[in-house]
């Protein structure tokens, strides 16, 4: 009896680890690694579509993943699990493969962000620091246990010439990462995940 | 070009379709399954894919649907959007999507768009696209009335809604193959192919694949004619709206006010305003518990701004 537990306790053990080292790839054309699971977080490094991660664990709405660049440097961080699938066939036409494209301070909103200047990229970044850390009022909501949030990437360059000139110009909106903090500024409003 | 012609027919159907939430027509819902009942796709189109056919869609929509082109009211849209959007939720906790699908954010990000129609009318298609009616803009009465809206769209982006009938649908009929890794359906949204480097070869074999990828995804798109997004997909874009906005520090119950008011008719799938209410008021409490302040006021001034720029 003792010995069929043990068993059973070593096969769990090892599915489990198994379970924590599954493979995903970054589903959206960029995706910030955070240097934690919160919206807040500074980003460490920019992930491109394509790239393969390992997934080591999972806090709230964010993936704990470890990511190997082309020359084998081995990073840890956060992307938001809505940048990930584990689906094999997805990816079949992205599969580019790009590791880690930046360090620093490019995130998903960074990256929607080209064009604005470095100061407003970093003072972005000061905030958002500044603002990381207790994400409780976000927490239990609607009965689990789940918190954080992530920056959605926004418009970026139109994927194609299209007919249509007015359809393109949506393609091709830029909102950075000042912009938007500004507006929320204007508005009064808090973001409960910047808390 | 007919291709093209018939996908716009049929993307048209379909984005008229997409999101009877928000809509005061009458409901065509049939008897055909939708996302919940349909079994997945075992083959899945790329995210880039996918974007791509939104963009095919949105050309067909906006044919229908004049884009406004207001510079002002396009950039407040994608504001409130972009940042709402911030705020949805990625997790696999909290909102569950309908139809077992994992949560994708767009492959290139949300684009939030107003449409030219007296009609009530808010879309979300493939790709992170958004529109909404200047007929419904000019009803609403705040900018959190607006967030919540968007966010609700966005929910059904991220969820993935609507897809699983489209990848189904390419399974069937064996598309994948005809052209090979899913390279059919990039012609189907009008992507040029290079597949042998001859360009009578590849003219051929992309003008059949093509044609059954628009066979299959024109089939795709009746379903979704004859049926809005279901029940429960409905309210998981509901909750995660407000789950967004309460997030974003928008007031919930202004979105919970909003839907009040839409008196669509109701159907055996589709869910009509009052249990709509009847949910999110369930949400709201928990989130009344938690902390809600109202600060609209704040954005009273910007928001008349925007609404005075909608003719």
């Amino acid at each position: 009896m003792m010995k069929n537990s043990l068993i059973l306790i070593g096969a769990l053990i090892i599915f489990s680890s198994f379970a924590k080292a599954e493979d995903a790839t970054i589903a959206t054309e960029s995706a910030p690694l955070k240097a934690s699971g919160s919206l807040g977080a500074k980003s460490i490094a920019t992930l491109t579509g394509g790239t393969k991660v390992k997934k080591l664990g999972q806090k709230g709405m964010w993936t704990q993943v470890e990511v190997t660049d082309e020359s084998g440097n081995v990073q840890t961080g956060y992307v938001s699990s809505a940048n990930l699938t584990t689906g094999t066939s997805v990816l079949g036409n992205l599969g580019k493969g790009k590791r880690i494209a930046t360090g620093g301070t490019k995130d998903a909103l960074g990256a929607a962000g080209k064009g604005k200047s470095e100061a407003a990229a970093n003072a972005m970044d000061g905030m958002l620091d500044a603002a990381a850390g207790d994400n409780s009022a976000a927490d239990d909501l609607l009965g689990a246990d789940d918190a954080g949030g992530e920056s959605a990437p926004v418009a970026t360059a139109a994927p194609k010439a299209s007919s249509n000139k007015t359809l393109d110009r949506l393609d091709t909106i830029k909102i950075g990462d000042a912009e938007i903090m500004a507006f929320m500024k204007a508005g009064g409003l808090k973001s409960r995940l910047l808390k | 070009m007919k291709n093209l012609k018939l996908i716009g027919l049929i993307t048209t159907v379909f984005a008229l379709s997409a999101c009877q939430t928000m809509k005061e027509a009458t409901s065509t819902a049939g008897d055909l399954t939708g996302d919940e009942t349909m079994s997945m796709a075992k083959n899945k189109m790329s995210p880039d894919q996918v974007q791509q056919l939104g963009h095919e869609m949105s050309e067909a929509l906006i044919r229908k649907y004049p884009l406004v082109e207001d510079e002002k009211i396009t950039m407040y849209l994608n504001h409130v959007g972009q940042y709402v959007a911030m705020h949805l939720d990625n997790g696999a906790k909290n909102i569950k999507c309908s139809g077992g699908k994992e949560k994708m954010l767009p492959f290139k990000g949300f684009r939030f768009s107003a449409i030219k129609s007296p009609e009530k009318l808010a879309m979300s298609l493939p790709g992170g696209y958004v529109f909404v009616s200047t007929g419904f803009l000019k009803d609403m009465k705040t900018e959190d009335e607006l967030a919540g809206v968007l966010a609700h769209e966005a929910t059904h982006v991220v969820c993935q809604d609507g897809m699983t009938e489209v990848e189904n649908a390419a399974l069937k009929k064996g598309v994948a193959k005809a052209a090979g890794a899913g390279a059919s359906l990039m012609q189907a949204t009008g992507t040029t192919m290079n597949l042998t480097g001859n360009s009578d070869i590849d003219g051929a074999v992309t003008d059949e694949a093509g044609d059954m990828a628009q066979d299959l995804i024109a089939k795709a798109y009746e379903k979704f004619f004859q049926n809005p997004f279901s029940r429960g997909q409905e309210k998981i874009a509901d909750r995660g709206a407000l789950l967004a906005v309460y997030r974003g520090g928008y007031y919930p119950a202004d979105y919970i006010g909003l839907t009040d008011s839409l008196k669509e008719a109701t159907s055996a799938r589709h869910p009509g305003s009052a249990d709509r209410v009847a949910w999110l008021k369930h949400d709201f409490i928990k989130m009344q518990k938690k902390g809600v302040v109202d600060t609209k006021k704040a954005r009273v001034a910007r928001f008349a701004e925007f609404k005075k720029s909608i003719k």
